[in-house]
C-alpha cells in the first residue's frame, strides 16, 4: 500500500514556494539544469538517511522531502516569474 | 484628602485580593482530581500517535486558532511601524 | 545595496535554502506522527526564506515573496482553517469536529471519505490544519524579515531627501 499523503500534499506545498522563485538571467547565475539534476541525487541521498515515520512502511526513503523538491522545480518552471514592476 | 481616600481604598482591595488568592491555593493538591488526562491517555492512540498533536490540534484545536490570530495581530502590527519603506509597493 | 554576501555566500546560498525548505515541508507533514507540526516547520521553511533574503539582498532574491503573495497565502491559511471547523458544525453539530477520524460515528460516510488523510493512521483533519497554519507562520515571519531589513535603507533615503 503506498502511503499516498506525504506524496500529494508535499508536492503541493512545494508548488507554493516555487511559484515565486524568479527566473531572470541575472539573478539564477547557479541554478542551472546540471545544479538542479545534482541536487536531486543530494536530496535522494539526504531522503534515504532521514528514514521514513514510523508507521509508513512502503518505501524507506522520506518520501515528503522528494516530493517537496519536485514541486520547488515543477514550480519555478512552471510559475517562474521575469522581474515585474515591484 | 484625595490621595489618602485613594490609598485606603488601594489597601481594602489588596487585602481582599490576597485572601482570596489564599483561600484558592490552601490545599490545592486534594482539589484537583484527574479525570481528563485519564480520559484522553485512553481514547488518544485510536487517533494519532502523537498525543502532543492530539491534544493542541483535535480537542483544543479552538484554541489553536486564537493562537493563529495572535501571529495575524503580531504581523499586522509590525508591519504598520517598520513597513512605510519598501513593502508598501511602488512609489513611483 | 553594500550589504550582500560575498561571492562563496552567494554560491552555496540557494542550495541550501532549497534543502531547509524540503525539510521544512518534511517536518509539516509528519506533525502527527513525529515531533514537529505546523509551527515548527512554518518557522523552518521561513528560515530558508530568510538566509536567500540576507545574503543576496532585498533587490535580487531568487525568491521573491511579494506582498500580494504574503497577504493572500496568509488569508487562505486562515480562512481554510475556519472552513474546516465550519465543516465540523454543519455535519457534526459542534466546530473543528474531527470529521475525517470519526470518533462518535455520526458523520455521513461520504463526508469522512473526503477528510480522511490517505495514512495508516487515523488522524483525519489533523494534518490539513498542520498544513495551514504552517503556512501562515511562513509568509508571516518571512514578511517581518523582509520589514525590518528594509527600515534603513527607507531612512537612508529620508535623510538624502531632507539633505538635498
Amino acid at each position: 500500500m503506498i502511503v499516498l499523503g506525504p506524496i500529494i500534499f508535499g508536492f503541493l506545498l512545494g508548488l507554493v514556494v516555487g511559484s515565486r522563485i524568479r527566473n531572470d538571467a541575472e539573478v539564477n547565475i547557479g541554478l542551472t539544469s546540471g545544479a538542479i539534476v545534482l541536487l536531486f541525487i543530494v536530496s535522494i541521498i539526504i531522503a534515504w538517511k532521514l528514514g521514513n515515520f514510523p508507521y509508513y512502511n512502503d518505501f524507506p526513503v522520506a518520501t515528503g522531502f522528494i516530493s517537496a523538491f519536485i514541486g520547488l522545480v515543477i514550480g519555478k518552471l512552471i510559475f517562474g516569474r521575469s522581474k515585474n514592476t515591484n | 484628602m484625595s490621595n489618602s481616600l485613594r490609598d485606603l481604598v488601594l489597601a481594602i482591595i489588596t487585602a481582599l485580593f490576597g485572601v482570596t488568592l489564599f483561600d484558592a491555593l490552601f490545599h490545592l493538591r486534594s482539589i484537583i482530581n484527574p479525570g481528563i488526562s485519564l480520559v484522553y491517555n485512553a481514547l488518544g492512540p485510536n487517533i494519532a500517535p502523537n498525543m502532543v498533536t492530539n491534544i493542541v490540534f483535535d480537542w483544543r484545536g479552538y484554541d489553536t486558532l486564537g493562537e493563529a490570530l495572535i501571529l495575524v495581530t503580531a504581523v499586522l502590527v509590525v508591519l504598520l511601524i517598520f513597513g512605510r519603506g519598501k513593502l508598501k509597493g511602488d512609489e513611483e | 545595496m553594500s550589504n550582500d554576501g560575498s561571492t562563496v555566500l552567494k554560491l552555496l546560498a540557494l542550495p541550501i535554502s532549497i534543502i531547509l525548505i524540503c525539510l521544512g515541508v518534511n517536518t509539516i507533514l509528519g506533525g502527527h506522527i513525529t515531533p514537529g507540526g505546523g509551527f515548527q516547520g512554518g518557522a523552518m521553511i521561513s528560515a530558508g526564506v530568510i538566509l536567500s533574503l540576507f545574503v543576496y539582498g532585498f533587490d535580487k532574491n531568487p525568491i521573491d515573496f511579494s506582498p500580494s503573495f504574503v497577504s493572500a497565502v496568509e488569508s487562505f491559511g486562515a480562512l481554510f482553517y475556519v472552513f474546516l471547523g465550519l465543516v465540523g458544525l454543519v455535519f457534526a453539530g459542534s466546530f473543528l469536529y474531527n470529521v475525517g477520524g470519526d470518533f462518535f460515528g455520526i458523520v455521513p460516510p461520504m463526508i469522512k471519505a473526503i477528510f480522511h488523510y490517505p495514512d495508516p493512521t487515523n488522524a483525519g483533519i489533523i494534518p490539513y490544519l498542520n498544513m495551514t497554519v504552517g503556512l501562515k507562520v511562513m509568509v508571516g515571519l518571512t514578511a517581518v524579515a523582509i520589514a525590518f531589513s528594509q527600515f534603513k535603507t527607507f531612512e537612508e533615503e529620508q535623510e538624502e531627501g531632507d539633505d538635498e
